[in-house]
Formats: C-alpha cells, sequence, structure tokens
C-alpha cells in the first residue's frame, strides 16, 4: 500500500524512520540542488542534506501540519547551510565588538557544474540574498511563504529578491 | 537582460539542471542513517507518550482523590477540596505537553513550522540541537524530552528565592568597549540616497509583467502602489518617566474623557448619582482613509486627540482643545503631517512630542514617464506639515539628517516638538533617514533601535559570540528640537523594549542572542551611559532560555521565560548584577505588569492564571495569590485581570454562562475582594475597556456605556450611554 506524504509524515512522528525516508524521498531532488547551489559544491552539500535530515527526523514531533513537510525541511536545510556556508570548517570566526564591518561573507567551492557565469553571478550574491533566490526558483516559493520560511517581512523579502535579481542582471548581460 | 530572460535562464540551469542524487542521500541511504544516527531522535515520541501517560496519571490520580473524599465526605466536596491545588497539577501538567507540543515555544503567533525549523536552525528557535533543560522547576519530563543537553553549564540556577532572602548568583560583568555609531549625513546625502532607491524600484517595477507576484502597475505598467520594502516601526513600548502616554481614556478626578469612534465624550462624573455626557471634541472619522482615533493626552486645560490613517500613505492629525469650560471644549490648535503614521506621542514638561514615520511616496510618479517621475519625485523627498490648515511647509534641510542607508527600505523618522505653553509658535520638526526601528521616548531624548543578525559576523562577549546585535541611535530633546547625538552597537537582539533606570540615569537593555560556538541561546544585559558607552556587560544569563518579557523597576527587572518561570534580575549595582528565581510553580507565566505600589501580576497567557506578587521588598518576594483562568486566551472576551489604581485589581469573566466583574484590593500583603458584579450589572454587549475606581464608586467602561457601582458593590447606580 503507498501512503500519501501527509500520512507518511503522520507515521514518521511516531518513530517511524521508514517512513520519514519516503517522504523525503519526494522532495530530495530539491533539497539537494538547494544544498548544492547555495553551498557551491557537492560534499557540503550532501554534509547539508544528512544534518538537516537528522535535524528534522529528531523535532518532527514539533511538526504539527504534516502538509507543512517541506517547507519545514526547507526552512530547517537553508538554516544548515546558511551556519556551514558562514562558518566554514566549523570555525567561528569572533572579532570584538568595537571592529565590526559588514563585509564579511562565505565562500565556495566549484562542483556545480555550474556555467562561471553563472557562478560569477550566484557567488556576487550574500547568503541571504542566495537563500532568497534559491528559495524561489527551486522551491518554488512566493515571497509572503519566503518569508514565513526566513522570519522576515514579504516586503523585505520581496526587496531583497529584486535587488539580488538585479545582481544577477548586471551580471549574465 | 530583461527579468523574463533572466527568468528562464535561471529556470534552466539552476532549477531544471540535471543533478545526480548522490547515493548517500537516496531514500534507502538516509533511512539507514536515521537507523544509525537518528536513535536517539528515534525515542522522543515514545518519550511524548511517556509524557503524555504522566499527564494522565495525574489526572487518574486527581480524579481517584476526589472519588475517596467523595465517598468519605458525601457531601460537600468541591468544598473540602482546593479545586485551585488539583486545578494546578493537572493544568501544570497540561502546560508542559503544550510545551513540548509546540517545540518549547510559547510565543503567540509562531507557527508550528517555524518553531520546530527554528530547532534546527540558526535564529532564535531551540538551536541547532540545543537543549532547553530546566534550570529550575520540578519537571524531569521536559528535561528527558529535549534531552539533547550538549550545553556546558558554566552558571550555577539560581536558588529559589522563596522568602529566605538568598542572595542569587551574581554574573560575571565587564566593560565592553562600544561600538560608537555616528550620523552617516545631511539632507543632500539622504535625498540623493532616496532618488536612486527610487531609480531602482521604477527600473525593477518596469521589468515586471502583468500577472506577477510583484506586479504592482496598473496594467499599462504604472505604478499604483508602492515599494514593497517600506516597513513601519513599531511602538517600542518603553519604561518612560516624566511623561503622558497617550491612551483611550483619561480622568481628571472630576471628568472622565473616553474615545467613541472618532471622538471624545467628556462625561462628568462628579457625582456618581449623576454622571451624564456633557460634551464631545473630536470629528468624525473618514472611513475611506481607515481613519482612527489613536489616543488621547489630557494636559492641564488642553485635551490632545491623535488621529492617523490607516493606509500606506495616510496623513496623521493631531488636534488640541481648549477644555476649559468641559461643556465646550474649543478647537485650538491643528498639526498635520502627510504620508506620515504618528508612532507614539507623549507630553513632557508642557511640550507634546510626536514622533512619526513618514514614508515616501513613490505612487505619487503614477503615469508618468521615467524622466518625469523623477522630477516629482523631489515634492515628497522631505516630510512636510501644515499647522491650523495653512500651506504644508517641508522639514528644514538643516533640520534633515542620514543616520544610515535605512536597510529596510527607506523612511523617515520625524520629530515634532509643540510648546502647549506657546501655541503660537512654531512646531520644531525634525526627520532622521533610519533604518526600519522601534522607537522609545523618555522626558529627556528619543530612542530609535532596530535588531540586526549578521550574516558573516560574530560579536564578542564574555560567554559567548553573538551574530546578532542592536542598533540604538540616541537622539536629544532640546529646546531646539530633537537632535542626533551618538548611537551604539550591542551584543543580542532586544527582547522587548529599552529601559531607562531613572535612579542612575543609565539605559539599560535586555537582549536575547545564540550563541556561534555552542548554539545555545543566552540572554544579557548592557547598561550604557548618557553617550551609550558600556558601562557594565553581563552575558551568560538563563543559558539555554529565552526572555519573554521584562518589566523594571527600581533597579530590578522582572523576568518571565519562554519556559513559564519568573526570574529577578537586580540591575541597581551596575558593577553586581544578581540574578534570582521567583518561586512561583502554579502559573506558567508569560505576561508581567508591575504596579506602581511594588505588586508584580503575572499572568499566563495560554491559560489565563495569574498570581499576584508582592515585590515590594524584593529581597523576599512573597506570592499573595494565584488565580486559575477557565482556560483560553488572555483576552478581553473571555477572562482578563486588569490592574488598577491604588492596590486594586479586578477580574473579568464573560463567558456565555459565567459573567462576573470582581474587584480586589490589596492591603497590607493580602488580597481582599471587595465587591463581586453579576451578569445583568454590566452590559456585556460591548467590549469591556477599564474600571476607575473612585472615591465613592465604581465605574465600568465599556465601548459604548459607564456603568456605575456602589464601591462595596452592593448596588447598580446608574448607566450612561456615551
Amino acid at each position: 500500500m503507498t501512503l500519501e506524504p501527509e500520512e507518511l509524515v503522520r507515521e514518521a512522528r511516531c518513530g517511524n524512520g521508514k517512513a520519514f525516508a519516503q517522504v523525503y524521498s519526494f522532495y530530495a531532488y530539491d533539497l539537494y540542488r538547494f544544498a548544492l547551489f547555495y553551498t557551491g559544491n557537492g560534499a557540503d552539500a550532501e554534509d547539508c542534506v544528512q544534518e538537516a535530515v537528522l535535524l528534522a527526523y529528531k523535532n518532527i514531533a514539533a511538526l504539527k501540519k504534516a502538509s507543512s513537510f517541506k517547507s519545514w525541511m526547507f526552512k530547517i536545510l537553508s538554516n544548515v547551510c546558511k551556519t556551514k556556508l558562514l562558518n566554514p570548517a566549523d570555525k567561528l570566526e569572533s572579532i570584538p565588538i568595537h571592529e565590526i564591518s559588514d563585509t564579511y561573507g562565505g565562500k565556495c567551492q566549484e562542483d556545480t557544474g555550474l556555467s562561471p557565469e553563472m557562478k560569477e553571478a550566484l557567488d556576487s550574491l550574500d547568503p541571504e540574498e542566495k537563500q532568497i533566490v534559491l528559495l524561489s526558483i527551486i522551491g518554488r516559493y512566493k515571497s509572503s511563504e519566503i518569508g514565513r520560511l526566513l522570519e522576515m517581512n514579504p516586503g523585505t523579502v520581496r526587496s531583497k529578491l529584486s535587488r539580488a535579481l538585479k545582481k544577477l542582471r548586471e551580471i549574465l548581460r | 537582460m530583461n527579468k523574463k530572460d533572466l527568468k528562464k535562464r535561471l529556470e534552466k540551469e539552476i532549477a531544471g539542471k540535471e543533478i545526480n542524487l548522490p547515493q548517500t542521500l537516496s531514500a534507502g541511504n538516509i533511512e539507514k542513517l536515521l537507523a544509525e544516527k537518528g536513535e536517539e531522535a528515534a525515542e522522543l515520541p515514545e518519550e511524548r507518550v511517556k509524557i503524555r501517560h504522566t499527564g494522565r496519571k495525574i489526572m487518574y490520580a486527581a480524579a481517584v482523590l476526589i472519588l475517596i473524599i467523595g465517598i468519605g465526605a458525601a457531601a460537600g466536596l468541591n468544598a473540602d477540596i482546593e479545586p485551585g491545588i488539583i486545578s494546578g497539577e493537572t493544568q501544570g501538567t497540561t502546560a508542559h505537553i503544550h510545551e513540548q507540543e509546540n517545540g518549547g515555544s510559547n510565543e503567540p503567533g509562531k507557527s508550528d513550522e517555524t518553531t520546530a525549523a527554528g530547532a534546527a536552525g540558526t535564529t532564535e528557535g531551540t538551536g541547532g540541537g540545543e537543549a532547553e533543560k530546566p534550570q529550575t522547576g520540578d519537571s524531569q519530563d521536559e528535561g528527558s524530552e529535549h534531552g539533547q543537553s550538549e550545553q556546558p553549564q558554566t552558571q550555577k540556577p539560581p536558588e529559589a528565592n522563596n522568602g529566605n532572602g538568598e542572595e542569587g548568583v551574581i554574573l560575571n560583568t565587564q566593560k565592553l568597549p562600544t561600538q560608537q555609531l555616528t550620523a552617516g549625513g545631511g539632507c543632500n546625502e539622504a535625498e540623493e540616497l532616496i532618488l536612486e532607491d527610487f531609480r531602482e524600484y521604477y527600473d525593477y517595477f518596469e521589468t515586471l509583467e502583468p500577472g506577477d507576484e510583484d506586479d504592482i502597475t496598473d496594467g499599462d505598467g504604472n505604478l499604483n502602489a508602492l515599494a514593497p520594502s517600506l516597513g513601519s516601526p513599531q511602538t517600542g513600548g518603553s519604561d518612560l518617566y516624566s511623561r503622558d502616554n497617550p491612551d483611550y481614556i483619561k480622568t481628571d478626578g472630576d471628568y472622565i474623557f473616553v474615545c467613541s469612534g472618532g471622538k471624545v465624550k467628556i462625561i462628568s462624573a462628579k457625582n456618581p448619582d449623576n454622571v451624564k455626557v456633557v460634551s464631545s471634541a473630536g470629528r468624525e472619522l473618514n472611513e475611506e482613509k481607515k481613519e482612527k482615533l489613536t489616543g488621547i493626552h489630557l494636559h492641564k486645560n488642553y485635551l490632545i486627540l491623535s488621529y492617523y490613517e490607516d493606509t500606506d500613505y495616510g496623513d496623521s492629525e493631531m488636534l488640541i482643545y481648549d477644555v476649559s469650560n468641559k461643556a465646550a471644549p474649543e478647537l485650538v490648535y491643528t498639526y498635520r503631517q502627510k504620508s506620515s503614521k504618528a508612532v507614539t506621542s507623549s507630553v513632557t514638561e508642557g511640550e507634546l512630542i510626536i514622533i512619526s514615520d513618514y514614508r515616501i511616496d513613490y505612487s505619487y510618479t503614477k503615469g508618468l514617464s521615467f524622466e518625469d517621475a523623477c522630477k516629482e519625485i523631489e515634492d515628497v523627498l522631505r516630510p512636510s506639515y501644515s499647522v491650523n490648515g495653512g500651506e504644508y511647509t517641508s522639514v528644514k534641510a538643516e533640520n534633515i539628517t542620514m543616520i544610515n542607508k535605512g536597510g529596510n527600505g527607506l523612511h523617515y523618522i520625524v520629530s515634532t516638538v509643540i510648546d502647549l505653553n506657546s501655541l503660537n509658535e512654531e512646531p520644531k520638526t525634525d526627520a532622521f533617514l533610519c533604518s526600519r526601528c522601534n522607537i522609545a521616548v523618555t522626558g529627556k531624548a528619543v530612542y530609535l533601535y532596530y535588531s540586526v543578525e549578521y550574516s558573516s559576523l560574530y560579536l564578542t562577549g564574555i560567554n559567548g559570540s553573538y551574530s546578532q546585535g542592536t542598533y540604538i541611535y540616541k537622539l536629544d530633546i532640546t529646546g531646539d528640537g530633537v537632535k542626533f547625538r551618538c548611537g551604539a552597537v550591542i551584543c543580542g537582539n532586544v527582547t522587548e523594549r529599552l529601559f531607562f533606570d531613572s535612579g542612575d540615569g543609565y539605559l539599560k537593555v535586555i537582549t536575547n542572542a545564540t550563541d556561534g560556538k555552542t548554539g545555545i541561546k543566552l540572554s544579557m544585559i548592557t547598561i550604557l551611559d548618557e553617550n551609550l558607552n558600556t558601562v557594565s556587560f553581563a552575558d551568560g544569563i538563563l543559558r539555554g532560555k529565552k526572555i519573554a518579557e521584562t518589566v523594571f523597576s527600581g533597579g530590578l527587572f522582572y523576568l518571565a521565560l519562554s519556559s513559564g518561570e519568573v526570574y529577578v534580575l537586580d540591575a541597581s549595582d551596575s558593577q553586581k548584577v544578581k540574578l534570582k528565581n521567583i518561586s512561583l510553580k502554579d502559573v506558567f507565566v508569560t505576561i508581567l505588569s508591575l504596579s506602581e505600589d511594588g505588586y508584580l501580576f503575572a499572568a499566563d497567557f495560554q491559560e489565563g492564571d495569574f498570581a499576584v506578587i508582592d515585590v515590594r521588598n524584593p529581597e523576599k518576594a512573597e506570592v499573595l495569590g494565584v488565580y486559575k483562568g477557565e482556560g483560553g486566551f488572555f483576552m478581553p472576551e473571555k477572562y482578563v485581570f486588569y490592574h488598577l489604581n491604588d492596590s486594586y485589581f479586578s477580574s473579568f469573566t464573560a463567558y456565555t454562562y459565567s459573567r462576573s466583574f470582581i474587584i480586589y484590593k490589596i492591603e497590607n500583603g493580602e488580597i481582599k475582594k471587595t465587591a463581586e458584579y453579576e451578569d445583568e450589572s454590566i452590559n456585556y454587549k460591548k467590549v469591556f475597556r477599564r474600571c476607575i475606581v473612585g472615591e465613592n464608586a465604581v465605574y465600568v467602561i465599556n465601548e459604548k456605556y459607564i456603568t456605575v457601582f456602589a464601591k462595596d458593590g452592593s448596588a447598580k447606580i446608574g448607566e450612561v450611554e456615551f
């Protein structure tokens, strides 16, 4: 018998790992795709997806609406990826408060198979912009949904998205 | 490249790109991974079941107990058992289960997904695998539910302050160097920035196609709405001294002033036997523009009404009436500001201070070519105002300060100072281009503040490093208007509001943050001097917990945690900050209110439970009474407690089958019921607003009636519709 995704989520909430893996498989490609283009390399993307899956399984009891599984997974994954990108090799860069600057950024390795131009364009985005663009393109979320995922005002999402798209347009002429 | 082409290319190269899913991420391998590494996680649902059983056991035990006592006592069961005790246990258990089911969050409005995902992430959720293990309290279940404790316990949990005068934990404080921030420029820089922003948005909207999510054109490509990024500031209610805050109801002792629609009804209450409406001030609201009367001030003989239009670019207006003759109020002054939302206002030392948010109305250029639009937009580059219906005047260039580049959309915070002793003088209006921010006003200064999360930066504290920070800008209220003084950035996100200590003059800020190294939530206090230099800083407060609400008085912070506990943070000595727990087991506190006479009112938003704590001597905080709600949310229509004047507080129940109004008085540390009013005494058809305990009578005010009762509750004296 094949269970619907929502039924699988309910099963997973009762500790059924197989059901969790099944419902995960519906979104596995999109999740990996998101992580791949966000982190910029396959190894990190694999790590991120695995970590996100474990975290999600650990906390699935907190997911009340089974129908929200996909967006919930994307949120976890985007947080994991963001942490990974900002904190490569688990080394925390900490500086005194009086020396703050806004010029920090993560770096990606290259094995995404993207054209150099597209890669350059994506790299020009800051992590948050990249998150929004990828959620929009891969997750196909609207700005209001991205706003909920990232705990941002939808207006702010639209604003950041428009700036990000403008950056991309400038590079991908 | 236009937007359409970009979309196609992104679709092709990213969304539509063929990728191979690594073998490790196949469903089969994920199942194996969960079996190997997810063992700990797999126990979680069982734990939930166990907790539920625990809850049931308690309920069963209570039922058995009732049965046994019932058999023994036959009659009078309810009289023999204190309902509060039984309901306390069962409700306490329910609260824990509820908390677990919500991933530890008790914040209203947080979605399940948000809370759950936060558990994995970098935001303010439960953090990446961090534990929510309680430091105090009696629930073992809660700890095991979250049982992944990796947190180093570097801080001794505070001892319960049960009246024995225990000292609590003295926190390690340091004086961190503060990053000082200066203003970014003046009028020219601000206007150039706005024009640049406008061009960008114009360009963006031009590329939208009809039907696109962000398409806000009228179909011909003309703008018919505005830049979507503009946000509005929120009023950061603050612990304000020497100022009068706006309210819906004011009284001078003889008269009650009540907002009703767009008007203020002036009601004579001198004689309880003859309460009557004597006149009204104000005007009808403009329904089309969603106009609202947001509050009133009463200053000497002046009644001040604050209006704003609740639309994207609505105006704000203040009307000042001379109410020397209560029967015939006279409009003596109007102040109107274009495209601005009056965020807050106050009266201090004879000056009316209005703080508003000016939104730059790009839709002004609807239907124009880009070149013409750029010319037209110049007309709205600066905020403008009109006095007594005259021509609009723009804020002078020298009174414009660009504080920063407005990370969340461009808008001005506008300050206006009106001298109530000399209404003929021009108002002093200044404008500050700034990010979306919270606002707090004291008698001497205006503070703009907003919290940020850095994408790639950690600020060093004492016990952790934080990617959350808060920018604070201080504006002085001077004889010449409001002027920028200084700014600073501190660690953590502001929990709710800023606090000002009139005792030592320091600004005290409680913030929450997640330690970037351990992922554990920490709270911290930063104490700043008048130039926003850090005097003292302590972090590592309440590891793994999140502060939900804070109230402050006399150097003491009362903290309600999301986990339901109440703590006292003694910051009266900035170098020796102490933390103590108030033992309050029966109420899961999420809302706090502190009366001027030293009583802390602690309420449970979810259940409607309520406790009164005597904190007149904070060293010996004592719970005077616990009142169990009847379920439901803590809102006026259901079950609510209000703190009134002079040690009075009231409960109001408005369920369909149970309606009553009770007034209590706290005398010498004891709570006494002074009067109870039942069903027919009060008109329940309208929303209850306030109760005023007068010298000879009690005035119960809802949105349409004032009902007057004898102070002892013995009789209803009268009712007046307004």
